[in-house]
């Protein structure tokens, strides 16, 4: 499985993520309700990251607490809204 | 002998899958041998049975990113993994979950993830923070001193 480090970019800001630009890395915070989640998570810049293989997938799924690939990749790929998003986190006791 | 200057030590990659570590985050060198993992591909866990050596962790005792140094007030242990084509530098409490093509590369990205929370949560106020963030902000700040 692959996803373009773009659509990461693009795509997580409308996910209810705050985009934060630094030196080496893109930070994206998530926001519920007006309060940061503590959910974080980060894509490098450089052309070894330009698609995120399975290895770099497994470590944003930690990051955003999803359970599965393909829970992320719906999260990336559009499927899965927001609002699905933030029932899975609450579920999982995060929010 | 590949440097690391963030480290304030080296790494280093001996042969294909052995490094050695030293350096002033750490209280001893350390040879590490490197195995694998694979990864299933539907879950993107780590497939157990095909692991055929163990996580390798070490005691990082400063974090330094750029100009910030920051010295923990209890060594931070880094959890590290060697996967397919990179390596994943790890500390659970602190939910950070870092990568690498190389060990030194995955190291560097970890201490620039420390630095940014750690930055991030002292300038968060606790009413725009929920649960999990002020518990993290919490671990951070306690965590770490920053060196003037």
């Amino acid at each position: 499985m692959q996803l373009d480090r773009s659509d990461i970019i693009s795509v997580l800001p409308s996910k209810g993520f705050k985009k934060k630009e630094k030196r080496k890395h893109t930070y994206f915070y998530h926001v519920y309700n007006g309060k940061e989640s503590g959910i974080t998570t980060f894509v490098s810049r450089g052309t070894k990251y330009k698609s995120y293989g399975n290895e770099l997938l497994g470590v944003m799924k930690k990051q955003l607490k999803l359970s599965t690939l393909p829970q992320l990749k719906d999260l990336i790929e559009c499927p899965m809204t927001t609002d699905k998003y933030n029932k899975i986190l609450k579920e999982s006791g995060f929010l | 002998m590949n440097g690391l200057s963030g480290f304030q030590g080296y790494i280093n990659i001996e042969e294909e899958n052995v490094c050695q570590l030293t350096g002033q985050g750490l209280p001893f060198s350390r040879d590490i041998d490197w195995k694998g993992y694979k990864i299933d591909d539907r879950t993107g866990d780590k497939e157990e049975a095909e692991r055929v050596g163990d996580t390798k962790s070490i005691p990082l005792w400063f974090i330094i990113s750029g100009s910030k140094k920051l010295i923990a007030e209890r060594p931070i242990k880094a959890n590290i993994y060697k996967e397919e084509d990179c390596f994943t530098v790890e500390n659970e409490p602190l939910d950070i979950y870092a990568v690498g093509f190389t060990l030194n590369e995955a190291i560097e990205n970890f201490m620039d993830h420390v630095v940014e929370f750690w930055e991030h949560y002292k300038a968060l106020p606790d009413n725009k923070a929920g649960k999990f963030a002020k518990n993290l902000k919490n671990k951070y700040l306690t965590s770490f001193i920053e060196e003037n």
